[in-house]
């Protein structure tokens, strides 16, 4: 028997997410299929900034509009998601001058509140920051959780009847005679078995990987992915988000997220979107920009790197301009008018403050191609779960392990206070769990010690659901790949720790069974 | 401050030992440690790994005192029995394998007593239990017994299972390590009621019962011996994620014994400055409040570590350094530091500073360098690293001892 | 926070980058070792310290329960500054959150020593009255049992004020300033008169110019902004005679490490006036090895053939100068002195007088008590003074000084 949905949404991202929401909402069934974990792609390989949309001001206004406004919305929306930081723009003296006369007046066009904040002021709240720093504005930046926002969008969608599968690749379209797609081909990645969806329409929403679904659809999609590697700093190293005044460029922005703040990003377009090696140049060249934000700040540990790909999308389909020069906005694409495939589309480029408005318009399209009059709802309506909750602030789990009593007995991830019981309601909420996709919902591992301590600790809370070395194995070698592109100073004594730890104590390396995981997991 | 006859830098397991070895033969010995450190993380056996073969090596340490390892091993065992900590196996053993925390299985020779009935061959009809503690984060017995059930093993048990213990007190706890449970064992009236606990829980059957290093600190003897009479059944020690019971157990052991041969040991402050006349270091100083604490002596002993204990630090650039004496490190370059798996042998292991027959780095003559701060050896790799320790020690203690007959000039008041 | 770089180490906040979660600091934390109330250094220090806002009360109020021995910091292998780091969290929930009455008067030596002396024998009979006590207890939540002194009938301050004054400040080769603390001020002068008299023994004249309380007991108890005001008034004072060249001596290894490191540690005191002055100050024991390693020490010393359990407190280990006194016990004929190889003797400053951690304070004495004990001795010497009083109250073997012991031994010599 065929399972059939009115809509198969491809992509576990915040925009898959979105518009599986969006269409459920209308009342539309949807299926939501994810080669890998949801928000395991570049969704969740962002650097966690909620745009006020001052930073495309300049190249890109319409963006900018689109992010200010949308940045109103999530507030609205997804408080729980978000932890209000505000942000600055700030001026060094490698700066140019045209852009921070130019940028005041390029916000109030944009409708962002941009403020002039006096240089005492600024470095009295962040007293890292470049005193070189001659010039800043505060604008309504903010962190985000991507996760947390992809579950809630989920969840909403599930609410209204669609379903969403993780671990199932695409991998063929059935086609009937006219051309049309009439079922999906999945794969499940953990026990590769196939089975085949039937849908009305198809919407790729595979972001960076849409030129790969789309090519299983016999059409040519020219992507441009964009690589955007990152580092983790050990710490937050200032309250707010910082950004350059300039034209975006590498380590340009600092975005305190939970614990750790991150610095961003490269921007290498790439071949393929799964490459998401970190280069020791990438590195290096972070490291010198951000030391231009905050002294001292390449002396900082640093916790890992990873890299996402912005699912750029070169509308000329030629290739020359660097991946930068490629708007990032956004481009609904009807493969019917266009390929001839009539109830196929790809939803593309966007950035993740984006995402619900990037939903909005393909549900929109789709609803009007399949005759659906309902309108969209998901800018007032609110999220659900803990994305409704009160923004985040960096105490929380402290307070809460405290209010409990306190101790560390409980404590798995010691370095991101994830307790048994936190781990065992993630457990229940999806039981055939890897420790990275757990990871996803709790930071487990995501602190100092990169996993050292939490990994056999988690694994073992697994029992009957493991076979005892898949999860121990593959979350050791997820975590190690983002420690060695940074691995000197102090994340090497950690690493050192550990492999002391791992090799000499427990012998590790003498468990015997292949972890096809430990191959397959994401960095 | 006197003049020292000899001042150790590190208090690991090599820099405890040359400063027992040196206040044992008369010297006046100063052990400045950073912190404490290796000995709190590791299994607390003695890795020696294959002398033969390593001494053999081109560039090994153990090319330079592999015959020292014998009887440093011989010293060093004496010396924790008279502190109440005995081990089992002797220099030249056959390595066995023993049960990890996660099910592995470690090749091992020389273990704490408490740690040997791990060991192999395991007679016929003789099964494992893997013992749980409910509440300890540490012991993972399902995990451990599943993975040992599918190891090939020769001369193994003949069945693993695995059960699990509620102790007394322990649901009340809000803070549960290793150290706590330790801790609580060393109290004879709880260790009374838990290990009556620990009875009830096991199953029928001939079983050896691996359970969590826990077995107390300060009366670990006592513990060990109740504990295998009150379960009726030969037990072991596994040693599990730091902080290590049988690490501290050994720390102790050995700073007792450096305190008691007249051995001064101060912890908490690195060395920040080194004297210098031409190629003798005169004094180093190490770290303090306000100002520095000056330490002068005749011969100086480098027990740093490596990478993770501190002694040698990598830089962004790929430049690893020697944090004292600024020595020369000699280690592959820095794209070759690590390969793909984390669980193999990593090229980086091998960076150390490299010595003369007489454990002197270039350039330097009144420096020895010991332990796992010299090149060569890949400790992880090669299970080498106490040996190497230990080993170092011991020659460097022949080395000074030989040169002089600490008879070191006193300072003379007016 | 004043400005700093985001790699500065000695920072407290950020030196918790070094830290690799090794858990070395748990084995030691004496405080852990015998509560379940303190979850232990780790957790309060590198791992609370990611969860904590700047300005805000640091959400984790376990943090109170550290005693601020410092051995955690210590033990560290990579140097992560984790007592310090929670002494700041345990001051920004003060600031914050307020703290309670008992904290604010124990805290305020100054003024219990301007209450106290001029009616000692009143107070005192207070202080060893059981019924006072007790009520002291019930009402403040000063330990009826806890380790107080005796107020001195004259504070130390108004005998040295009646001794013949020097006409010409004596140049800073040939003078030390002697920072006196409360302790010899109020409770214990006659050991600010053996330290005077050893140090003039040996050459030095003695200038004691006008000071107030270290600040310490406020850093403590997380009052930084009463800690701040005191130690600007000593500075203030004490950096002038820095600046020309005089030598700060304390006999309170706790004052002295202060102003060697708490001021900018704890205090962000960070100024040249601060510098100047932690650079200057000496343990007087420390200074007293220096002399002897200079070959000035006057070293007739008559013998003393007794054995003297010698404890080593957690703040003289901060000072990271080893342990003088043992080196100057070895000048004494006869005398054998043995460190009691002990952490902590658990009254940490005014920890162990607040009746909800006296049991915790005596817990973590408790091997040390035994020893004391157990050796026998008649006399036991301690470098800090509310260790003194621990270790006495807790033991009944008296406990001095090591100048004290070095003072008697001078004049046994003197006497021939």
């Amino acid at each position: 028997m065929t399972p059939t949905f009115d809509a198969v949404v491809i992509g576990g991202g915040a925009t898959g997410a979105g518009v599986l929401r969006d269409l459920a909402m209308r009342g539309v069934r949807g299926l939501l299929v994810e080669r890998g974990d949801f928000g395991s792609g570049t969704s969740g390989r962002y650097h966690g900034l909620l745009h006020s949309g001052a930073r495309y001001v300049v190249s890109d206004p319409g963006s900018a509009r689109d992010c200010a406004a949308e940045n109103g919305v999530l507030r609205r929306i997804a408080p729980g998601c978000l932890e209000l930081t505000g942000g600055y723009f700030v001026a060094t003296s490698a700066d140019p001058e045209e852009y921070l006369d130019g940028f005041a007046a390029a916000c109030a066009a944009a409708g962002i509140a941009a403020e002039r904040v006096p240089l005492g002021e600024l470095f009295a709240a962040e007293p890292l920051l470049n005193r070189e720093i001659r010039a800043a504005y505060h604008v309504p930046d903010a962190a985000m959780e991507p996760w947390e926002l992809i579950d809630a969008n989920l969840e909403s969608a599930r609410e209204h009847g669609a379903e969403a599968w993780r671990y199932q690749a695409v991998v063929g379209f059935a086609r009937d005679s006219d051309g049309q797609i009439s079922a999906v081909e999945l794969e499940d990645r953990r026990s590769g078995e196939r089975r085949s969806v039937g849908c009305g329409t198809v919407i790729s929403a595979a972001g960076a990987w849409a030129g790969q679904v789309a090519a299983l659809a016999g059409v040519e999609l020219k992507m441009s992915p964009g690589k955007g590697s990152m580092l983790i700093m050990n710490r937050r190293v200032t309250n707010a988000v910082v950004n350059r005044l300039a034209p975006p460029g590498d380590g340009d922005i600092l975005v305190p997220v939970h614990t750790v703040s991150i610095l961003g990003t490269t921007d290498i377009t790439v071949e393929d979107p799964d490459d998401a090696r970190v280069t020791r140049d990438e590195v290096a060249a972070l490291l010198a920009d951000g030391d231009r934000l905050i002294p001292g700040l390449s002396g900082a540990r640093v916790l890992r790197a990873y890299a996402g790909c912005r699912p750029l999308y070169e509308e000329s389909d030629v290739s020359d301009e660097p991946s930068r020069e490629i708007s990032r906005a956004h481009h609904l694409i009807a493969h019917g008018p266009r390929d001839g495939v009539a109830n196929l589309w790809s939803i593309v480029g966007g950035k993740l403050t984006t995402y619900r408005l990037m939903a909005q318009q393909t549900a929109d399209a789709v609803c009007a191609s399949l005759g659906v009059a309902a309108g969209c709802r998901t800018a007032m309506e609110p999220l659900p779960g803990p994305a409704a909750a009160r923004p985040y602030w960096l105490g929380m789990r402290l307070a809460d392990i405290e209010a409990d009593g306190g101790g560390d007995a409980d404590l798995v991830c010691e370095c991101e206070l994830v307790t048994r019981p936190m781990l065992h309601a993630a457990l229940e909420a999806q039981p055939d769990a890897s420790l990275d996709d757990l990871r996803r919902t709790t930071r487990l591992g995501m602190g100092p010690c990169q996993g050292a301590f939490c990994t056999p600790r988690a694994a073992a809370m697994l029992g009957d659901r493991d076979d005892g070395q898949r999860a121990l194995l593959g979350f050791l070698h997820e975590r190690f790949r983002g420690t060695r592109p940074i691995a000197w100073g102090d994340q090497l004594a950690e690493l050192w720790l550990e492999t002391g730890i791992y090799r000499g104590s427990l012998a590790v390396e003498t468990l015997n069974v292949e972890t096809p995981e430990a191959r397959d997991a994401d960095v | 401050m006197p003049t020292y006859d000899a001042v150790v830098i590190g208090a690991g397991l090599a820099g405890l030992s040359a400063g027992i070895g040196l206040a044992e033969a008369g010297a006046r010995v100063f052990v400045a440690g950073k912190g404490m450190g290796a000995t709190h993380w590791a299994h607390g056996g003695v890795d020696v790994g294959d002398v033969e073969a390593l001494s053999r090596r081109r560039g090994h340490p153990y090319a330079r005192f592999g015959d020292a390892v014998g009887p440093a091993l011989t010293a060093h065992l004496a010396r924790l029995a008279a502190a109440g900590l005995p081990y089992r196996g002797s220099p030249g053993d056959t390595p066995r394998l023993v049960p990890t925390a996660v099910g592995g299985l470690r090749p091992a020779a020389i273990l704490p007593e408490a740690q040997a009935a791990g060991l192999q061959p395991w007679a016929g009809g003789e099964g494992l239990l893997m013992l749980g503690i409910d509440r300890f984060k540490d012991v993972w017995a399902q995990m451990a017994a599943r993975n040992l059930a599918r190891q090939r093993w020769p001369d193994g048990p003949a069945e693993v299972r695995w059960a699990v213990a509620e102790l007394p007190w322990v649901e009340r706890l809000h803070n549960l390590t290793a150290l706590e449970l330790a801790r609580l064992f060393d109290d004879p009236d709880w260790r009374a009621r838990a290990l009556a606990q620990v009875r009830a829980a096991l199953p029928d059957g001939t079983w050896r019962i691996g359970l969590p290093a826990v077995l107390g600190l300060a009366r670990h003897a006592e513990v060990f011996a109740e504990a295998r009479e009150t379960l009726g059944a030969p037990i072991f020690e596994i040693p599990s994620l730091p902080p290590s019971v049988p690490g501290i157990r050994l720390f102790e052991a050995l700073r007792e014994r450096l305190l008691a041969a007249g051995g001064r040991f101060q912890f908490g402050f690195g060395v920040v400055k080194v004297e210098r006349s031409a190629d003798h270091v005169v004094a180093v100083h190490t770290q303090g409040a306000s100002r520095t604490l000056r330490l002068a002596a005749s011969e100086f002993v480098l027990a740093t570590g490596g990478i993770a204990g501190g002694g040698l630090r990598a830089t962004a650039d790929g430049m690893i350094s020697e944090r004292v004496f600024g020595l020369a490190v000699e280690a592959p370059p820095q794209a070759e530091w690590l390969v793909d798996d984390p669980l193999a042998e990593q090229p980086l292991e091998s960076a150390g500073v490299r010595v003369d027959a007489r454990l002197r780095p270039a350039g330097v003559r009144n420096v020895r360098v010991i332990g796992s701060m010299l090149a060569g050896q890949r400790y992880l790799s090669e299970r080498c690293g106490d040996g190497v320790a230990l080993a170092s020690a011991q020659r460097a203690v022949q080395l000074l001892s030989a040169r002089s007959a600490w008879s070191s000039v006193r300072n003379v008041a007016s | 926070m004043t400005f700093r770089d985001a790699a500065n180490r000695e920072f407290p906040p950020f030196s918790t980058d070094g830290c690799i979660k090794c858990n070395v600091c748990n084995t030691v934390c004496p405080v852990a070792r015998v509560t379940d109330l303190f979850p232990g250094p780790k957790y309060e220090g590198p791992q609370g310290q990611r969860f904590r806002v700047d300005g805000e009360a640091s959400p984790d109020g376990s943090v109170d329960w550290c005693s601020g021995c410092g051995i955690c910091t210590r033990a560290c292998p990579t140097g992560v500054l984790i007592a310090e780091t929670n002494n700041r969290a345990r001051a920004s929930m003060v600031a914050t959150r307020g703290t309670s009455l008992r904290n604010r008067l124990i805290s305020d030596t100054d003024l219990l020593i301007r209450l106290g002396v001029p009616i000692a024998p009143l107070a005192n009979f207070g202080l060893r009255n059981r019924l006072l006590r007790w009520i002291g207890e019930k009402l403040l939540g000063v330990a009826r049992r806890g380790p107080l002194h005796l107020f001195a009938r004259r504070t130390f301050t108004s005998w040295w004020r009646r001794r013949p004054a020097v006409a010409v400040e004596p140049s800073a080769e040939r003078a030390v300033v002697f920072f006196h603390g409360c302790a010899v001020n109020g409770f214990e002068p006659d050991l600010g008169r053996d330290a005077v008299e050893i140090l003039e023994r040996n050459g030095l004249s003695v200038i004691v110019p006008k000071q107030e309380c270290c600040g310490l007991p406020f850093i403590s108890n997380g009052l930084y902004d009463q800690a701040r005001r005191k130690a600007r008034a000593n500075l203030a004072v004490l950096a002038d005679y820095a600046r020309r060249g005089y030598r700060i001596v304390g006999t309170s290894t706790s004052c002295t490490h202060a102003l060697k490191a708490e001021y900018r540690e704890m205090l962000d005191l960070d100024d040249a006036d601060a510098r100047a002055v932690a650079d200057a100050t000496w343990d007087i024991c420390e200074l007293l090895v220096e002399l002897h390693d200079e070959g000035r020490l006057d070293t007739r010393f008559g013998p003393m053939p007794m054995d003297l359990p010698y404890h080593p407190p957690c703040q003289l280990k901060s000072h990271g100068i080893g342990t003088p006194a043992m080196d100057l016990f070895a000048l004494v004929p006869g005398l054998r002195a043995v460190d009691s190889n002990h952490d902590c003797c658990g009254a940490a400053g005014t920890y162990g007088l607040k009746v909800e951690r006296w049991q915790i304070a005596q817990d973590v004495g408790r091997g040390l008590f035994d020893k004391v004990r157990a050796s026998g001795a008649s006399v036991a010497a301690c470098d800090s003074e509310t260790c003194r009083w621990q270790i006495e109250s807790s033991t009944g073997v008296r406990t001095r000084h090591p100048i004290e012991i070095l003072a008697e031994s001078y004049r046994v010599y003197a006497a021939g």
